[in-house]
């Protein structure tokens, strides 16, 4: 019995080893051009910013002002730009795509890691492709992320800086726009840049009496995260028995809950409410361009690494703000949701100027930066391998599978609500802003998509779906 | 194309070679949608009992309309499941269905489709007819639920079938429901 069980293990090892040794193959094909004098293998810096909404930039369309220049001019001395990129499954970055690839690259010399900041929220949980890229991590309690921006950013900063003799490979995904909105742990936060005197009494009235302003609930929770607007609520109160932990944290969850969105809708003030929450998000998006993202594109100063660096940016989902009643992310299918601004400047010698206009899914994306570290993707085909990374069907869903659907070469967006069976078509050339639902009088397209919808499934279904909903 | 196969309509339901099983009196619900076209179709009946609204979508084969059937009917009972540990920031609502009100699924073989199974829900809806009700006055409605594959046609047929609450506990309308699935259609008088 004994026996048998160690011929299986050992058979299991070879098996890996075997597959491990085929899948490395690609990167060691990468390392021996760049040994034989072939393409020379660059650092990658990969910039994952969490809940970025792409109408708070001027390259996607934003007037007025600009609140994040420094991302601004990134993406105008970009190599490559997306103007249209999606990720369908909106709660999932890009890491998740590249990650898994890291403990080879390491084993060729790369040195992969990934810096995870949990920003200014105790009550996010350790996320899962941190603890399957470092299963030690498991082990941190939420207390343990960095919460304040400037030992997160020498964290950042000396990971890059350290002397090595490898390209390094380095994915951050940084946070400070996921709500709570209402940033506690630094001192110099921006989060109120652009409130007003009066926007900023009427947070502490609503704080200051919670059970008076019930129905303020998706806001107050949106800014603090605090289940005390939960708890101040008449039906939670009667609904909700414990108050352990786990029963608190599942009541911010209720940000997003439709029927509290409606009642808050209908409250007195409800117009300027939602004025606060988008300024203190555009006052985070201020700070963190500040203080985080600039620092980051000039690759703190280093001349060295501007010449032989990579940095590849991607938002990994946008953020509702009450656009068709709903709020934050993870609920919905439309494009404030699941559109993304992203980027990829290459060095100097790159080619340049690429603007890649068909929809993009996340993942390309990340096909484009793993094709970098292996070495298939170099200056002399960047150009020529870039426009095949794109889609015609992007799938998409939302955490709890009650609604899903896709998008179509830039033409249809399809979304079927899983409780009513409603369909929804949108003509996206006509109605870019996903207003005129077409699937009766276009029904013969929406039949084809429900199929497109059926026959593309297995594009995201090998990833994990976290805490959502298997799929 | 679409204009066409409407006016040819007549009582069966397009691409299928079914129509509604005449003893069941219903009639097609003039205010909801009704479509059709060589790649599905759309239509709605009702008598003095039940709604029933049908979907129809032509998929290229089997395979696809099974894995289609078992994913939407694992969505709809993941409607009535609590969200104890969601997403930071996904719906999380409080109402946990009590045990008499929990989905009941079963399976049943519609007398059109010879010697084939397939499974049937029966959960609370609401007054729009959203299956997910699970607070007793959430539920307007007792909805039944269920998907079955044409081969001959490759046309999938989604069923959403809805009673009155009334006075009908779950496991009443349960077995309403059931008699009226397994008997919905017939064979067309004519052959598509």
């Amino acid at each position: 019995m004994k026996r048998g069980r160690e011929k299986c293990v050992a058979a299991a090892l070879v098996l890996i080893t075997l597959g491990c040794l085929l899948y490395a193959g690609k990167i060691t094909l990468g390392l021996s051009q760049a040994a034989a004098g072939g393409p020379i293998r660059p650092n990658v810096f990969v910039i994952s910013v969490c809940s970025l909404r792409k109408d708070l930039l001027s390259t996607y369309g934003h007037k007025g002002g600009s609140v994040m220049p420094a991302l601004e001019q990134f993406f105008g001395q970009s190599s490559v730009l997306y103007e249209r990129a999606f990720n369908g499954v909106p709660w999932i970055s890009i890491i998740s795509f590249i990650e898994p690839y890291f403990p080879l690259l390491t084993a060729q010399g790369y040195l992969a890691a990934s810096p995870y900041w949990e920003y200014a929220y105790t009550r996010i949980p350790l996320q899962r492709t941190l603890q399957t890229a470092r299963p030690e991590a498991s082990e941190l309690n939420d207390s343990e992320f960095e919460k304040d921006y400037k030992s997160y950013a020498e964290d950042v900063k000396q990971q890059i800086l350290l002397p090595r003799s490898a390209p390094f490979a380095l994915v951050v995904h940084i946070k400070y726009l996921h709500y709570p909105l209402i940033d506690q742990f630094n001192s110099d936060s921006e989060w109120d840049h652009f409130l007003s005197q009066s926007e900023r009494d009427q947070i502490a009235e609503y704080s200051k009496h919670p059970e008076k302003y019930f129905s303020k609930l998706p806001m107050m929770l949106m800014l603090t995260g605090d289940p005390k607007y939960a708890l101040a609520h008449p039906e939670i109160q009667r609904t909700v028995k414990k108050r352990d932990a786990a029963t608190l944290r599942s009541l911010s969850g209720l940000v997003s809950n439709e029927r509290y969105l409606q009642e808050w809708k209908a409250s007195p003030g409800y117009a300027g409410d939602l004025e606060i929450v988008k300024k203190a998000y555009a006052g985070n998006a201020r700070y963190l361009d500040q203080k985080l993202l600039e620092p980051m594109f000039n690759l703190y100063g280093n001349d060295e690494l501007k010449r032989n660096t990579v940095v590849v940016f991607a938002g990994d989902h946008g953020e509702m703000h009450m656009e068709r009643d709903q709020l934050t992310h993870a609920t919905s299918g439309y494009d404030e949701a699941v559109e993304i601004p992203a980027a990829v400047k290459f060095p100097s010698d790159w080619p340049s100027g690429i603007r890649v206009k068909g929809q993009t899914p996340i993942h390309r994306i990340a096909d484009l930066t793993e094709g970098v570290l292996a070495g298939s993707v170099h200056r002399e085909n960047l150009a020529e391998k870039i426009q095949s990374l794109t889609d015609d069907v992007i799938i998409l869903r939302d955490c709890r599978n009650t609604v899903r659907g896709l998008r179509f070469k830039n033409k249809y967006k399809y979304l079927v609500d899983t409780a009513s069976g409603e369909r929804q078509l949108f003509d996206l050339e006509q109605d870019p802003d996903e207003l005129v639902n077409v699937a009766l009088s276009r029904s013969e397209t929406a039949d084809e998509m429900e199929a497109l919808y059926w026959t593309h499934l297995p594009q995201f279904n090998w990833i994990p779906p976290y805490r959502c909903l298997p799929w | 194309m679409g204009f066409l196969l409407i006016s040819a309509w007549g009582e069966g339901l397009p691409l299928t070679g079914w129509e509604i099983n005449k003893k069941w009196n219903m009639h097609e619900v003039a205010e909801a949608p009704r479509v059709a076209s060589v790649t599905g179709f759309q239509a709605t009946y009702a008598n003095d009992q039940f709604e029933v609204a049908l979907k129809g979508t032509v998929l290229p084969d089997s395979a696809t309309a099974k894995q289609k059937a078992s994913i939407e009917l694992t969505n709809i009972q993941n409607l009535y499941k609590p969200h104890s540990n969601p997403y930071v920031g996904q719906v999380s609502d409080l109402i946990q269905c009590a045990p008499d009100l929990v989905p009941k699924t079963s399976f049943i073989q519609p007398a059109i489709l010879a010697g084939v199974k397939t499974t049937l829900l029966v959960g609370g809806a609401t007054g729009r007819k959203m299956f997910g009700a699970c607070a007793r006055d959430q539920i307007a409605y007792w909805g039944g639920y269920f998907q079955f594959f044409s081969e001959p046609q490759k046309m999938a047929v989604e069923v959403r079938i809805f009673h009155k609450k009334n006075t009908l506990n779950l496991q009443q309308a349960r077995g309403k429901i059931k008699t009226l699935s397994e008997q919905l259609f017939t064979k067309a008088g004519g052959v598509p």
